[in-house]
Order: C-alpha cells, then structure tokens, then sequence
C-alpha cells in the first residue's frame, strides 16, 4: 500500500525550543489519528508538513513527495483546516470558498460551482451569501471545513475540527469526517486530543508526547486482533454449554454466576457460539467484545513516557 | 453534479498555470476596492491634473484658441512649454494623489487576512509567502500606475501627436516619468504593505502611513534647521522618503536645485527604507508567528 505519510527522523526547533524530535514513521491508513495533550507536537507536526515550520533534522514525504523540496507539490494535494478562527471578513461563503478553490489552481467557472458543493456538502448551502462574520462558531467550523475540501485534495489536515463545538455541531462534523472516510477518496489526518472522536473517525493513530512519539497503534488491526476476547452473559442451563463451548477448544472463565469471559481459538467465530447456545437452549443475554479501548492505549502512552522518536 | 447532491469528489479538470495564480488576488481585491463609492470618486479625482495637463497641450495646438488668446492677451499670451519643468509638476502632482490614495487603500489589503488568521489558509496552498505579497502589491501597482505614470504618458503622446519633432527632442522625458513614478509606486506600495501588515486596525494604520509621509517631512525639516550652521546640506532630508523622492525627481527631470543632498544619498535613503519595509513584511507574513 502507497504510504500517506511517511517521517524520516523529523526534528523541528522553534526559537530555542526542540519541538519535534527525529519522528520516524510510516502511515498509510485511510485516516490518521494524531492524539496527544496539549503541547505535544500535533499542531507543530501539521505546519511542518504543511511548510509553515521548517525542518532542522530530517524530513518527511507525503504520497512520496518531500515536503521540502517539493513543497508547492505536496501543498496542491493538501487540504487543511485550522484549528483557530480563519476566514476573511467581509466575505460571503461562497465568495470565500471560491476564493480559496481559485488559489488552488481552479480555474474562476470550476471554483464557483465546487464552492457551492463544497458548502452544501458540509451544510452550510442556505447559509453560503451570507457574510462569514455573522456565522456562529460551528458554521465558521463547516466553513472551513468546505475551504479545506474544495479543491478536492488527497490528503485532508483536521486540527481540532470539533474543538468549541456544541454536541450536535460535533456530531454533524464527526459524521462528516466519517462520510469523507468512508468515501475513500480523500485520505484525513485528524489532530485532536478528544479520544472518543479520534476513536471513533481514525484507522491509525499516532500519540505524540513532548515531540516524541509514544506510542502508534492500528486500531484497525487492533479491533481485528482483540475481536477474540468476548464478555458473555447467559441463561439456562450453563454447564453443558460451557462444556461444549470448551470441547470446541473456547477458554472460559467465568466472572460471575451468569457471565463469562471467552477466548476464542483460531478457527471458531461467534455464530459457533450461537448455535451451541440454541442446541443447548441456552439464551444469550450479553456477548461483547473486549478489546483494549484506545483510552488504555493512550494512558499507557502517556505513563510510560516518549522513550522512542519512531514507529 | 447537482448543487444539491451531497457527495464529495476529487477534482481532476484543468488547472490555473501556477504563474498567475497571484492574479487571483487583485481579481478579488479591485472588485472589493471599487464597490465603495467615496473611493471611485477619489479615483476619478485622480485623473484631473492630466485632464487639465491634456487640455493644456490640446489648447496650446489649437490655433483659433491661440488667436483668440492673442486678442485677449494682447499679445501677452502666457508661455507654456511642455518640457521637463511640466512633466515634473505633473508627476509631483500625481505623485502627491498616488500618497493619498495609498492611505486610502493599502491599510486593509493585509491586515484584514492578518486579523482573522487568514494567511494559513493561503499558505496551506501552492501559493508561497512572496506571491501573495506580489498578488497584494500588484493591486496597488495597478491602481497607482493608473494615476500617476499612464496619464502622464498619454499626455506626452497627445504632445508628441500634436507637435512634430517633439518626442525626437524630448523623447528622455518618457523615461523619466517612467522611473520617477515607478520609483515611488514601489516605496508606497512596501511602505503601505508593510503598515498593513503591522497594524491591524485600518484607522491605525491610515494615520502611521500619513505620518510616516508626512511626520517625516516635518522632522527633516526640523533636522535642517536645527543644524543649519554646522552641515552644508540639508542632511536632515534623508528621513524622509517624500524629500528623497523629490531630489531624485529634481535629478531624473534635471531641474536645478538649491542646496539639496547629493542623489545617490537619496537613493541609498529610499533604498534602505524598502529594506526595512521588506524585512518588515518577512518578519509578519508568515503562517504563523512563532513565539520563543
């Protein structure tokens, strides 16, 4: 699989300070978490591979292109949304998204159309001619949401994108993060320090601290992985079907009189357990799967410290 | 794809040649500058001296007016020749409008990215820091070439349509009027930029580019004569770019002067003036000012 991003011992020094420090890696996810707390590089890391910072150790490829040496290039697959307040007073939405499509390299007729879709795509098409200074905080959100997409870029940078938003702003801006994953056409990287959204949008993710990576994690492959530890609550006659469970080579331990923790084997699935339950007429109350959640994962991170720069 | 239709695609139609996607910015900026109706009427404002300078050259080559300025005149008809001294006037002329309109128009073309946090926004693209710079000075190349050079110029082409042999002997003039507008287009538009850039409340940065302008001729003034007795030129002109412009106007136009600092110091002067102004706008268009 071609790598979306990949880090080759990236350093950046702001002013005094060692920012980032030699991040290896290579990701190729459909979307790329970047978890950290505040302060942990996330933000600088975007800028980098954005241009806006520049190296002093390493480098980085995006769709194998170098951010330094080609960064007019890797800029013109890019979208970004910040996380602060952008946007230019005096402005409608369309005109504004028009504007940023146009900077993109569309010409003036491609703009205007893909401003309009852009705004209706992220729900702010009855909202679009009128000034972006009158918009509330979540629709400044959307809107440069529509400015990141409308050139219709490979790659999306999200820094924050639900940062002061209230629920239903969050969950409308979530769905869309989703929607534009699941599209497939457009690769995210999505900068937050909210497990749950990163959790719930990203297939990778990478958890910074003090500008060094502790820990990455392919959640995909994590929910693959762990997809064999069950928590099963039952009722009914329980010994014989936990002893058929066991002679299909299931470990079970049990947690409470009703309730057991299965591991299954290489070769049994769920539905197994299923038709055992109903040759037994047992009923099954609770069958969840136990994995670790992406919150112990970035404890751990965060207890153990940033003792590596690589993945 | 329908407006309506909420799916998102990639774009892959055609694309804008990278070298003038800096146009974009004076297409979006002009249309903004001109929709206010007090600038137009400034604008049009603008262009009276050459009108009257057209007029002039016109009359002046018009011989039932010359004879009917004879009988009035009785013979006195005042003399008006058009040659260095009337070039200078009008450049000076124009020169002065192209100030004013400077103060009008530059104090909102960067600070109102710079107030909103916008320049992320044009930096995240393949758009570099020097051609949006470029994209915001030619706004104002174009709005003061408008008054000041190309008015000039169609002045002289009227002259030079009216009156034989007159480019021959005065063809230097073209080229004078050229550079001595160039020349100040360029320090007005660094100096303008470089105030929008700095400060972001427009009424702020109206008043910081009149003084700039106009403080500065009063304190060089006040340098002058406060060491009147120990220097032998107006030194104190260095401080300011509208003094400095003017010897080197005198110099272009070779009008003679009084006592005045040599050129070369006038053009060290201004130069050093764009410097700052340059590193200035460097130090403040960037993604994001980093703090440490």
């Amino acid at each position: 699989m071609e790598s979306v991003i990949e880090l080759q011992g990236l350093g950046v020094r702001l002013g005094r300070h060692q920012i980032l420090h030699q991040l290896t890696g290579k990701f190729s996810g459909h979307a790329i978490g970047l978890l950290g707390p505040n302060g942990a590089g996330k933000t600088t890391l975007l800028h980098t591979l954005l241009g806006f910072h520049p190296t002093n150790q390493g480098t980085a490829q995006i769709f194998g292109q170098d951010i330094r040496r080609d960064g007019k290039a890797v800029r013109s697959v890019l979208g970004y949304m910040p996380e602060r307040d952008s946007f230019i007073a005096g402005m409608t939405g369309v005109h504004f998204v028009r504007l940023m499509a146009e900077l993109s390299g569309l010409p003036p007729r491609e703009a205007l159309e893909r401003a309009h879709e852009a705004l209706f795509y992220v729900g702010l098409g009855e909202a679009r001619y009128r000034n972006l200074e009158t918009y509330s905080l979540g629709m400044k959100q959307l809107a440069k949401l529509a400015q990141a997409l409308v050139h219709g870029p490979r790659l999306l940078f999200l820094d924050e994108p639900t940062n002061g938003l209230d629920p239903p702003a969050r969950h409308r801006m979530l769905e869309l993060i989703r929607k534009l994953r699941k599209g497939g056409e457009t690769h995210l990287v999505f900068s937050s320090h909210l497990l749950r959204d990163v959790e719930e949008c990203c297939d990778e993710v990478l958890i910074l601290k003090e500008g060094r990576i502790a820990a990455y994690c392919n959640l995909e492959e994590e929910r693959q992985a762990n997809r064999k530890f069950l928590d099963l609550e039952i009722r009914g006659d329980q010994d014989p079907f936990i002893e058929a469970l066991s002679g299909l080579g299931v470990d079970c331990a049990q947690q409470s009189p009703r309730r057991y923790k299965l591991v299954l084997q290489n070769g049994v699935g769920v539905s197994d357990i299923y038709r055992l339950a109903a040759a037994r007429e047992v009923q099954i109350r609770r069958l969840t799967y136990k994995r670790d959640s992406l919150e112990d994962i970035f404890l751990k991170a965060m207890e153990g410290g940033a003792s590596h720069g690589g993945v | 794809m329908a407006v309506y239709e909420q799916t998102y695609r990639r774009y892959d139609g055609p694309l804008t040649p990278q070298a003038t996607r800096f146009f974009v910015l004076p297409r979006y900026s002009l249309r903004e500058v001109f929709s206010s109706k007090f600038f137009l009427a400034f604008f049009v404002l603008c262009f009276l001296p050459s009108i009257v300078a057209m007029a002039i050259v016109w009359v002046l080559h018009n011989s039932t007016f010359l004879a009917f300025a004879q009988m009035v005149f009785q013979g006195n008809t005042p003399e008006i020749e058009i040659g260095a001294t009337f070039c200078h006037a009008l450049v000076l002329c124009q020169g002065i409008l192209a100030l004013f309109l400077t103060i009008l128009v530059a104090p909102a073309l960067v600070s109102k990215d710079l107030a909103n946090n916008a320049l992320p926004l044009y930096l995240s693209r393949p758009f570099s820091r020097w051609e949006y710079v470029g994209g915001k000075t030619s706004i104002l190349i174009f709005l003061l070439s408008t008054i000041t050079w190309i008015p000039i110029l169609a002045v002289l082409t009227l002259k030079a349509f009216l009156a034989d042999g007159w480019l021959a002997e005065n063809g230097h003039l073209i080229v004078s009027v050229f550079l001595g507008s160039s020349i100040w287009i360029a320090v007005l538009c660094l100096t303008g930029l470089a105030v929008s850039a700095t400060l972001r409340w427009k009424p702020m940065a109206r008043v910081a580019l009149f003084a700039l302008f106009f403080l500065t001729w009063g304190v060089a003034g006040f340098v002058n004569q406060l060491f009147d007795r120990f220097l032998d030129r107006p030194w104190g002109n260095l401080f300011s770019p509208m003094a400095n412009i003017r010897t080197i106007w005198h110099s272009l136009f070779e009008i003679p002067t009084g006592e005045a600092i040599p050129t070369w110091s006038a053009w060290v002067a201004l130069l050093v003036f764009a410097a700052l102004a340059l590193a200035l706008l460097s130090r403040k268009l960037r993604a994001y000012e980093v703090v440490s």
